[in-house]
């Protein structure tokens, strides 16, 4: 395309998500209120609730508006104070892009496909910037109209050279709180030249204290460890998992890591078909065996992991707080063990 | 190579003889020749308090203390038995844990004997449980890898199973094979056991034996699954369990293929992607950050 027709359509593309387009769209209907005005909190009961999201591409981004709004009113409605969006939430939006859908919808397989020759960093590069503006101009007004903080989701975000996978935390006053960087990449997302991030946020909020790390990041203890050091009470870890659903290998994430660092998680899924991928995944909400009923670790999980569904828990923080205190087998840190062996290992091990 | 965890449970002996033909038992019944054999947590404590060793303890706290007035004779004996069966059935044996003291300090520790019957090295426990705390156990300073014939071998001792940075420390010091010698009071389910050396093979993709002690004691229950763990894509329908016991049984043993381990290795080297540059921002600073802020 040449280089005209390419600002052209993105200008196109600007005009079809701008803010007043999109706020009339998301204000319309009877106004419901903030139905948690004032978001009262009390630490020993946070409703929080995770979306499963069945991935559909959107020509049109008031009709992804919609849907974002239908879950978030959902979640409102059930009195979730925080809601959580699952990975690459921001994909569905690149069916705004001409011949997308029709590409995806003859993949069968991202190998040896029309689609594995995509030039995907080009795409996201060039869609990052209205993706961007798209999410800010939904998320916001969403969080403000309910009240409620949201985690958006993750979109793939161009930062200077470089394309990040980045997760966003709105406040109900429909502030931006914060966004965190995917640290650790899928090997996919190696290979497409995504960069990976090298910080980890926590957000101080009524609600506790907040994290968001991305999916593969919650493959890695260090992930958790960090958060958890640096005050996380609530881990909230948005996946798209590219791979039959397995029992076994879906347990590797977020639960090992809410056992071993005794915080709350919760895990919102992006399932469905998209150039050959098939994600899978059950959304769920998850705390340290001895915080829930069936001794489990499992609070609340979607039954199925290739539907939409969206599932809420309550977190009680205070009895996280005691049970951190008094653990029997955790608790007793031992860092000059770890000032004796991981600086330097972890360096000869690249270095090797 | 062909490998073993013993739970001791049906272990019924009152002396040391005793012991040691139940042993032989166990190690006679296998059908292959094992190469490693891995023995429970507080089998050294198992074994004096069933042999009347340290007098008649009324509960695991008692008995504890009781074997650490006598823990240098009760080691003794204890360590010539085993590497007498070690030398015997020429493997390599983990032989659970014993209390060991060092000027003045206590530690909970795992010997690990050759084929010959020599000890070839032994590892500290290096985190607590707050049980060991209050009675002032000491903790390991450094983590092990005994280079032998069998591949790299590292120890998770005991509590330590619910400390990732231990298996990440041993892993990326190149470990193969890790030997867990466990003991669960019989209250714990099997998510707790999911939550220890299952998701820690998982993350670190070597081969574990994990041997929990099953057998009541001093007023305790200890009553968990013993089970051989390797990475989920080379066990059958992925589970990441090359044999996983049931409630009460002896001995689980399996075959390490390391092969298949390579290929997973091969496809998925779930390492290589760790992120060191965002982890020096942050270790070791942040944890003696947290322990200052606990003691403020």
């Amino acid at each position: 395309m040449s280089c005209w027709k390419e600002r052209l359509l993105l200008q196109y593309l600007l005009w079809k998500t701008c803010p007043a387009r999109l706020n009339r769209y998301l204000q319309h209907g009877k106004k419901a209120g903030k139905l948690n005005d004032g978001l009262e909190v009390n630490r020993r009961k946070v409703r929080a609730a995770a979306v499963q999201q069945k991935f559909v591409l959107y020509r049109d981004p008031l009709d992804y508006a919609g849907e974002m709004r239908r879950q978030v009113k959902k979640a409102a409605g059930l009195g979730a104070q925080l809601v959580v969006f699952p990975e690459n939430n921001g994909l569905q939006l690149l069916g705004m892009l001409p011949g997308m859908e029709k590409l995806s919808a003859g993949e069968k397989s991202p190998k040896n496909s029309e689609s594995a020759n995509l030039p995907v960093l080009e795409i996201l590069r060039y869609m990052g910037p209205v993706i961007e503006k798209t999410v800010r101009r939904i998320f916001s007004p969403l969080a403000a109209r309910y009240g409620i903080y949201i985690m958006a989701g993750s979109f793939m975000h161009p930062d200077g050279e470089k394309i990040v996978n980045r997760s966003y935390l709105f406040a109900p006053g429909g502030d931006l709180l914060g966004t965190q960087d995917k640290v650790h990449l899928f090997p996919t997302e190696k290979e497409w030249g995504i960069s990976r991030g090298d910080r980890f946020n926590v957000f101080h909020t009524p609600l506790g204290v907040l994290a968001m790390p991305i999916c593969m990041d919650a493959t890695y203890f260090e992930t958790f460890r960090i958060l958890q050091l640096m005050g996380a009470e609530i881990v909230m870890v948005p996946i798209a998992n590219a791979e039959p659903y397995h029992f076994y290998l879906a347990l590797r994430g977020i639960w090992p890591r809410v056992q071993e660092t005794q915080v709350y998680g919760i895990r919102s899924a992006l399932v469905g078909d998209f150039l050959g991928f098939t994600f899978t995944g059950k959304a769920g909400i998850f705390a340290p065996l001895e915080l829930t009923p069936g001794k489990n670790g499992v609070l609340a999980e979607s039954d199925n992991y290739e539907q939409d569904d969206l599932v809420t828990a309550d977190l009680d923080l205070e009895a996280l707080r005691e049970l951190r205190a008094a653990h029997p087998f955790l608790g007793d840190l031992n860092p000059e063990l770890y000032e004796r062996y991981f600086p330097d290992l972890y360096s000869r091990y690249f270095h090797n | 190579m062909e490998v073993a965890a013993v739970s001791l449970s049906e272990a019924r002996f009152r002396s040391p003889e005793e012991y040691r033909s139940y042993l032989r038992q166990i190690l006679e019944k296998s059908t292959v020749k094992l190469d490693l054999a891995v023995l429970p947590a507080h089998s050294a404590l198992f074994f004096a308090w069933s042999c009347g060793l340290q007098g008649n303890p009324c509960s695991f706290r008692e008995a504890t203390r009781a074997y650490l007035e006598k823990h240098e004779e009760l080691n003794k004996i204890f360590i010539d038995l085993h590497g007498e069966l070690a030398r015997q059935y020429q493997l390599y044996l983990a032989s659970g844990t014993i209390l060991e003291g060092e000027d003045g300090r206590i530690f909970h520790s795992s010997i690990l004997f050759d084929r010959k019957g020599q000890v070839i090295g032994c590892q500290r426990q290096t985190h607590l449980s707050r049980l060991e705390k209050d009675m002032g156990f000491s903790r390991g300073e450094e983590l092990q890898i005994f280079n032998t014939e069998l591949g790299k071998l590292g120890f998770v001792v005991h509590n330590d199973s619910w400390y990732p940075e231990v298996s990440r420390i041993l892993a990326l010091q190149g470990a193969e094979i890790i030997c867990h010698p466990g003991a669960l009071p019989e209250e714990h389910n099997s998510c707790r056991q999911l939550a220890g050396m299952w998701q820690e093979t998982q993350q670190n993709q070597f081969f574990c034996v994990e041997s929990q002690l099953v057998a009541p004691m001093a007023g305790e229950f200890f009553a968990a699954i013993s089970a051989i763990h390797a990475p989920c894509e080379m066990t059958e329908n992925k589970t990441g369990f090359l044999i996983r016991g049931e409630a009460g049984q002896s001995t689980v043993s399996a075959r390490l293929d390391f092969a298949a381990r390579e290929q997973v290795l091969e496809n998925y080297p779930l390492l290589s992607f760790l992120n060191p540059d965002a982890y020096r921002r942050y270790f070791p600073g942040i944890y003696h950050n947290k322990l200052k802020q606990e003691v403020r």
